[in-house]
């Protein structure tokens, strides 16, 4: 086990190293000279050129590429991932808060959706062809299509403009309950029924193999009862399943943040992605990469051990990869 | 013996047509999409509407008789955008999936049928590529070459090939042992060959289901990309543009024409290709016919 974790490890830190390079590379494309913005265009006429320079150099930006990414590097190794262009905080602290109010976005929307799509998935399994399991389907094909953006304009219009019941967006202010709740709703809700989506169907899929499998025949015969069959032998069939998918859909899920949290003005790291693009702010975004791909790495890795925990089927050290 | 081989193959392809025809939402959804596609394709050259006419008279105006669906911010028919973007939008989701398709079957035939360090690797950029959110790489990649169609299209095609690479590899991996192959080999068959006519039969099932997959994914990716106003050009119709006009709560609270029908028309499209990628699934998949 420890070997293997190591070993996955390992390969996740040369594929980060790939990525930054990567990432690197395609930020330093970027048209658009963050030096040029940075400067008022009309300070002192002539100094003007002079001026760009001088905040070219103080940002690092007057080397050759490979000797930029290497002293970023060499920071960044040491936990300082530079500062931003825009207001001189450290990146780190920056991406530190914003990465906290997506966190408990998405978190909170994965365990939604996993508590409502595992019940909706056994059910449909257990009344396979009938009309349960055709209104549960048709249902999980409509979350996957509607997109996540005019449901929420949808939802917005009805719930907000209409009937003013929850407020338009924000992130919850005055610290209670209630306030936090009330913010919270609505983009946890639309976030936690994209993902349930496909969730519903993965769960489905993996409920309907077990009940075909002999040990559910072998239960059933000894007289299982029908709540301890589910709970005791489909259920755990169903959790391998449910960790890879939730792993896989992960990335998709931080895609869909970018929308609600710019729609719903929710202080996370998609609004701060998509504000850093606009104003061209290099060690932000690099930082905001490198933070998604640790954090996804590091969600496959542990679920990888949770399903070799989960599974007994999976042998960890016999497995050709 | 060649027609021998194709008469038993379209025997064996009618049972697939069967089982299709016999998925009634999925034969629904495809008629409704056959509509929508001939609407949105040919429907531009049967009426003279517009889709960049502006009139600043007609700023924000509600459906009438002369606009069915109103006018946009410009004094721009709504309805000739929402024909217009669904050509732009159904482009985009099409050739990104065609593209991402074939990319994936050279590539996966590639690392499944080559094995060694050409599967290792190509495997590794997959795994990359597959634990990125696709949406921030293409906002990345839009900003970089500007949004223009080609940009979408390439970006996509680049993002989405690996679904349609793990198929076809692990086809190929499991038939490379079989005797079929190796009897083929032994007569002397290269790669093309061998691709033609023992990979792609097996493959094209679940490939045509991987590219309606893809499609969908492609025309909500559009959708959110220009929604957000980081995709096409605002001038140029698609579905996304048209919806990101509701931002603003002035227009989100008083003018539903301005953005239910791109809204329904994104969600209906995408929901009937994969009512359709479903009825092919089970069609094909051999597994279902248990």
């Amino acid at each position: 086990m420890l070997r293997f974790a190591l070993r996955r490890l390992g390969i996740s830190a040369v594929v980060l190293l790939g990525i930054t390079i990567v990432a690197f590379a395609i930020l330093r494309a970027l048209p658009g000279d963050p030096a040029e913005i940075l400067v008022d265009p009309m300070a002192a006429n002539g100094n003007r050129e002079a001026a760009v320079a001088a905040v070219r150099a103080r940002l690092g930006l007057d080397g050759s590429y490979p000797a930029q990414y290497l002293s970023w590097l060499r920071e960044a190794v040491q936990g300082n991932l530079g500062f931003s262009y825009g207001d001189g905080r450290p990146v780190t602290e920056v991406l530190g808060r914003r990465l906290l109010a997506t966190c408990q976005l998405v978190l909170t929307s994965l365990v939604v959706a996993a508590a409502v799509a595992t019940p909706l998935g056994l059910w449909a399994a257990r009344r396979r062809q009938r009309l349960a399991d055709y209104v549960v389907s048709a249902g999980s094909l409509l979350a996957i299509s509607v997109p996540s953006f005019f449901l929420a304009l949808a939802a917005i219009y009805v719930l907000c403009v209409k009937y003013s019941l929850l407020p338009t967006g924000g992130a919850p202010s005055t610290g209670t309950v209630g306030d936090t709740v009330s913010h919270m709703v609505l983009p946890v809700g639309i976030l936690a029924f994209a993902m349930a989506g496909p969730l519903v169907r993965y769960v489905r899929a993996a409920a309907i193999e077990s009940l075909a499998s002999d040990y559910v025949i072998t239960a059933k015969a000894k007289g299982v009862g029908e709540l301890r069959l589910i709970r005791s032998h489909v259920l755990p069939a169903c959790l391998p399943t449910l960790i890879t998918v939730v792993a896989a859909q992960l990335p998709a899920m931080l895609g869909g943040a970018v929308v609600i949290e710019q729609l719903f003005a929710w202080p996370g790291l998609g609004r701060l992605t998509v504000d850093s693009v606009l104003s061209r702010d290099y060690p932000i975004l690099l930082g905001v990469v490198l933070l998604i791909a640790v954090t996804v790495l590091l969600v496959n890795l542990l679920a990888d051990l949770l399903t070799a925990a989960v599974d007994t089927r999976v042998q960890l050290e016999g497995r050709a990869r | 013996m060649s027609r021998g081989l194709a008469g038993l193959r379209a025997g064996l392809a009618r049972p697939a047509v069967l089982r299709f025809t016999a998925h009634r939402l999925a034969v629904v959804a495809a008629v409704l999409l056959t509509i929508v596609l001939a609407i949105v394709f040919f429907g531009p050259l049967l009426t003279s509407l517009d889709p960049h006419h502006v009139d600043p008279s007609q700023y924000r105006q509600p459906p009438s008789s002369d606009h069915p669906l109103g006018t946009d911010s410009a004094g721009r028919d709504v309805l000739a955008r929402l024909i217009y973007g669904g050509r732009t939008s159904l482009t985009i989701g099409i050739s990104a999936s065609l593209a991402a398709a074939v990319l994936g079957f050279g590539l996966g035939a590639l690392a499944g049928m080559t094995g060694g360090v050409v599967d290792s690797v190509l495997s590794r950029i997959v795994d990359v590529i597959q634990s990125f959110p696709a949406l921030i790489i293409i906002i990345l990649l839009a900003a970089l070459m500007g949004g223009s169609m080609t940009t979408l299209v390439v970006s996509m095609a680049a993002l989405e090939w690996p679904i349609a690479y793990r198929v076809v590899r692990t086809t190929c991996l499991s038939l490379r042992e079989q005797d079929t192959i190796r009897a083929a080999r032994g007569f002397g068959a290269r790669l093309p060959y061998l691709l033609r006519w023992h990979v792609l039969p097996e493959v094209v099932g679940p490939l045509v289901v991987v590219i309606t997959v893809v499609a969908a994914v492609c025309v909500l990716l559009e959708a959110a990309l220009s929604f957000l106003g980081l995709g096409l050009p605002a001038d140029v119709p698609s579905w996304g543009n048209m919806l990101s006009d509701a931002r603003s709560l002035t227009v989100l609270k008083n003018m539903p024409w301005l953005w239910i029908p791109p809204g329904a028309a994104i969600a209906g499209t995408v929901l009937m290709i994969n009512f359709v990628g479903d009825g092919i699934r089970e069609a094909t998949d051999p597994r279902q016919s248990r």
